[in-house]
């Protein structure tokens, strides 16, 4: 927390100065637009940097948590100066509004992105063990292998179709591929609940063998709708870069344009 | 494996050999291995999407680029309002041309915001130094500088505007000049207001700077009086003698102003107060200064033109050879007549000794100076001789050659005021009644004296006198018709010519031209007809009819008394008396008194040659004909010119004005105090005297200066407000459209 507060306050006292600097520059009848945009350049260029510094481990570029922050604080700075640069009013030209977009898009992305890096983990642990996303297809396969295995040991041991009737209405569809990821994205139990419902109804139509398998069943659909907690919330995890990151090369692109367009059509007012 | 068309299972034990069931009847393994399909990383799969986006970009930007010519798409934002009609970026960056990938071009060219003001100051026009710090020339600024620095307090100095200068110091931004687009930015808006400035802004470039209008401020010295007021009226005077004495004599009491909105007005446009005319203000007590009607001594009117008195028997003794000359003037050479021959230095030269002569007595004078007085004489014939009988222009011509400049016809108009030919004529006829045949023999080098009498004047039409020259003047009475041969008062040469054995004109003295004017029945003297009323026919004429009519002479005492010339141009105009032609000014705004200051003005000079100084002198002294000069202050111009103010203060004869104040927004503040809230009487003040010099700026104001503590009292950051530009303009060149050239049609 302290760590935090020492970083907002850096961050709001750059965006002070650079407010006050940009005001003093343009009291002094030069064009403010031309000091904040320039920083805006610089300030993306370095965010742009900690995607490089990810695909470089092996250099001696400093922690990788270290340029997380400062990527996550001169991102909120250069939101700041962006705000500035446009007069907080929104634009014009069709140019213009792209690069407005763009950067929104990119902003919002990236704040979304702080917020699931610093929440997600927690709840994750909060449910479970850690599970590999990369890993979390094979575990459900493995799963839904182990329910259809009970299901049909139970029609060939028993020779009751209850088991296998739960297996088919309901449980092959929910361990077929991931389910109720919005819900889990609220961290609802809902789901869980209401299949474990099902499952205790039944309980009082199997003999005992039968209530046995009926156990393992529900221990398995408790790591299954685990799976799927992690699949959704991980997912959130890595989906949010898929807006982040496309969005910000092409918004570097827009930049390039833009400060040429500016150069291109100035009027010599530094 | 196939044999015998069955398909055989032939891997080996060590993978695990046959299995049951063995081949299917297609050959196919029973337990086929799925073939491998390798899945794409999330990392993968972002960056094929940021690939995706980054093409999306760069075709987005082809398509913007590629429909550059439509503003809208790199615009950055709407032009204002005023700016609507401009379709074309080119129309305002000057470095941009009209083509869809010019602009790519100027990113690498150098910017030129010269240019680029060039374009606004297409539409808006401004003076030479538009570009200059409140388009004023250098020089200027520079003294404005240097007396504002001294005026302003040292220690009000706001902190920014100190870190501000040393973080970006002005100096070096503005060495190209001040563009139009340093404080007008657009793209903000339709209605974003372009000439919006902050306080700070001003303060870019001004270095003595303070905080607010209240603390800092320069105090103001002498606001608003800028400079000694253009028409001298002297407030203290009117309002403690004038007027009190004109109530206490019950004269013109209606006309006497009661409150200062008697004669100040508020100005239509500029917010500031005007004067009412002369004529409803100041007329009912100054017109008779202004037409002579208060004129107690002197002629009522100015000499234009006037034969001088000279010494004519001593003259003829010396063999001068002047021709005819009236004896028995006394007049003067008048300044104008003066400034009218002296246009080049020969003449000059000559003005110069005769000026040093006693014209009337010439009994000491050496023949170099008698050469001279002779000069003179010619050139004061030949003058009157071209007036009559050549254009006006061609006279001035004279007067323009030696300026170096052609005269307006207009101002030549002005400067004779339409001087009729008729009082030429008359002058002719009654002072100088062979002046065609003299000046016309005197210039083909003939002698005049010791026999005067001139040859006969050749008709105009007359077939021998067409085609040799100008100097043959038409010989036609003034309303043109040809004279009356018989009328020996017509002022006929012939009949002269006739009786040059006589010698009526040279012989006998009492005979003079000036004693013939008394002769004349065209004179306007009267006097002649009450005398001579049994020998003149025109009289004998009136009699023999009025006898008719009435059956009774006409005695002596029953005529008209004489009137005198002056007398009789009671309203003004041109009129000849005592050997001179004189013009009385008809009323305020005299054309004729303006077209002489303002042409003596500007050729005034200190040089002992300059003969325009003179006519000046006499036209603005005390005791000038027209007293212009009393109310109309004379300011240092050009050089050694000098100006004469003939309209009181308004904004458009006050150019480079700093400052704007409206009074109408201030009526009704003051209560009963009303004007003197801020326009307090300085009774001490010495405010007619700084009118004998002419330099404007150094005077005395009948008010004291406004206090500022008067404005600060409302003008606070949270009252009535105190930005700079409240009060203060920058452009102080005033900024115009230029209009349209539109050519006419079919042309």
């Amino acid at each position: 927390m302290q760590r935090i507060i020492q970083n907002s306050v850096i961050t709001a006292l750059a965006i002070l100065f650079l407010y006050g600097t940009s005001w003093l520059y343009g009291s002094a009848l030069r064009d403010p637009r031309f000091l904040d945009g320039w920083v805006l350049v610089a300030g993306m260029l370095f965010l742009v940097l900690f995607n490089i510094r990810k695909k470089l481990p092996m250099l001696p570029l400093g922690r990788a948590a270290a340029w997380l922050q400062l990527h996550i604080y001169v991102g909120y700075f250069i939101v700041a100066v962006f705000l500035l640069h446009t007069d907080l009013s929104f634009p014009a030209g069709l140019l213009e509004w792209a690069l407005w977009l763009l950067f929104i898009i990119v902003a919002i992305s990236g704040i979304v992105g702080i917020y699931l890096t610093r929440t997600v983990p927690a709840k994750l642990e909060q449910h479970s063990e850690r599970i590999l996303f990369e890993r979390i297809p094979a575990f459900r396969t493995g799963l839904a292998e182990e329910v259809e295995a009970l299901a049909i040991d139970s029609v060939n041991q028993a020779g009751s179709l209850t088991i296998s009737n739960l297996y088919i209405n309901t449980l092959h569809a929910f361990f077929r591929r991931p389910q109720n990821l919005f819900l889990h994205l609220r961290n609802s139990r809902r789901p869980l609940n209401r299949i474990n419902s099902e499952i205790d109804n039944l309980k009082q139509y199997l003999d005992d063998p039968g209530k046995e398998r009926l156990m393992k069943i529900k221990d398995l659909v408790q790591a299954k709708d685990n799976l799927d907690f992690h699949y959704a919330q991980q997912g959130m995890l890595k989906a949010w870069l898929f807006v982040h990151i496309p969005a910000t090369y092409g918004l570097l692109l827009l930049v390039a344009a833009h400060v040429a367009v500016v150069y291109a059509y100035s009027s010599g007012v530094p | 494996m196939k044999t015998d068309a069955r398909w055989h299972c032939t891997r080996p034990t060590s993978r695990g050999g046959k299995c049951e069931q063995g081949p299917g009847p297609d050959g196919v393994c029973c337990k086929a291995i799925p073939k491998c399909r390798p899945k794409l990383t999330l990392r993968a799969k972002r960056a094929r999407a940021t690939r995706w986006i980054a093409s999306l970009a760069v075709g987005f930007l082809a398509v913007i680029f590629a429909y550059a010519g439509d503003i809208n798409l790199l615009m950055p934002g709407p032009l204002n309002t005023a700016h609507s009609s401009l379709k074309s970026c080119g129309d305002c960056h000057a470095n941009v041309s009209s083509g869809e990938f010019d602009w790519i071009h100027s990113i690498f060219g150098p910017s030129d915001p010269v240019k680029d003001s060039g374009a606004c100051l297409k539409c808006h026009k401004i003076g030479t130094d538009a570009l200059n710090p409140h388009n004023l020339a250098l020089d200027k600024l520079a003294a404005l500088t240097e007396r504002h620095q001294a005026a302003v307090q040292a220690n009000t100095e706001p902190i920014m505007a100190s870190f501000r200068q040393a973080l970006f110091p002005a100096g070096k931004t503005f060495e190209k000049g001040v563009f139009c687009a340093t404080c007008h930015k657009e793209h903000q808006g339709e209605k974003f207001d372009l000439k919006a400035m902050a306080d700070v802004q001003c303060q870019t470039c001004h270095t003595a700077q303070f905080s607010n209008f209240k603390n800092g401020h320069p105090q103001f010295t002498d606001y608003p009086y800028g400079r000694r007021t253009r028409v001298i009226f002297d407030h203290s005077s009117h309002f403690s003698e004038h007027f009190p004495k004109a109530l206490a004599d019950n004269k013109n009491v209606k006309s006497l102003p009661g409150v200062c909105a008697d004669c100040h007005t508020p100005s239509a446009n500029s917010g500031l107060m005007a004067v009412k005319p002369f004529e409803q203000m100041c007329s009912t007590c100054h017109i008779g200064q202004i037409v002579g009607t208060d004129r107690a001594t002197g002629p009522k009117g100015i000499t234009f033109l006037a034969l001088p008195g000279l010494d004519v028997e001593t003259l003829r003794e010396k063999k001068a050879d002047i021709g005819e000359w009236p004896e028995d003037s006394e007049a003067e050479i008048a300044p104008l007549m003066k400034l009218l021959i002296g246009w080049d230095e020969e003449r000059r030269e000559m003005l110069r000794t005769v000026e040093k002569l006693d014209l009337l007595d010439l009994t000491e004078a050496t023949d170099e100076e008698i050469a001279a007085v002779e000069k003179l004489v010619w050139e004061v014939k030949s003058l009157v001789y071209q007036l009559a009988w050549t254009k006006t222009s061609d006279v001035m011509k004279m007067q323009g050659a030696a300026m170096a400049s052609e005269v307006d016809p207009k101002l030549l108009a002005s400067l004779t005021a339409n001087l009729s030919r008729d009082v030429l004529l008359g002058v002719q006829r009654d002072w100088l009644p062979n002046l065609p045949t003299e000046v016309l023999r005197h210039r083909r080098g003939e002698p005049m004296t010791p026999a005067t009498a001139p040859d006969p004047v050749e008709e105009p039409g007359d077939k021998k006198t067409e085609g040799e020259g100008l100097d043959t003047p038409p010989e036609k009475t003034a309303d043109g018709s040809k004279p009356d041969q018989s009328d020996i008062l017509s002022g006929d040469d012939s009949i002269l010519a006739e009786n040059k054995n006589d010698d009526i004109l040279s012989g006998d003295e009492a005979k003079t031209p000036a004693d013939k004017k008394d002769d004349d029945i065209l004179s306007g003297d009267d006097s002649i007809l009450a005398e001579n009323k049994d020998d003149d026919i025109l009289a004998g004429e009136e009699k023999e009819s009025e006898v008719a009519a009435t059956d009774k002479p006409v005695t002596k005492e029953e005529l008209p008394a004489p009137m005198a010339a002056e007398a009789w141009a009671e309203f003004g105009g041109w009129y000849r008396q005592e050997f001179a032609v004189l013009y009385k000014p008809v009323g305020h705004k005299d054309k004729f008194m303006q077209a002489w200051l303002d042409f003596s003005g500007r050729q005034y000079g200190k040089a002992d040659s300059n003969l325009a100084s003179p006519v000046f002198d006499r036209l603005t002294g005390k005791d000038a004909q027209g007293k212009c000069a009393k109310c109309h202050s004379v300011d240092s111009g050009d050089g050694d010119s000098l100006k004469i103010n003939w309209s009181p203060f308004s904004v458009t004869n006050s150019l480079e004005r700093f400052t704007k104040f409206s009074h109408e927004p201030h009526f009704g503040l003051f209560g009963e105090k009303g004007c003197v809230a801020c326009h307090e009487i300085n009774g001490a003040a010495k405010y007619q005297q700084t009118y004998k010099a002419n330099d404007p700026k150094v005077f005395a104001s009948n008010f004291k200066p406004v206090e500022q503590q008067v404005c600060t009292v409302c003008h606070q950051k949270t009252a009535a407000g105190e930005g700079c530009l409240l009060c203060h303009i920058y452009h102080v060149e005033n900024i115009s459209t230029p209009i349209m050239q539109t050519k006419l049609p079919g042309k």
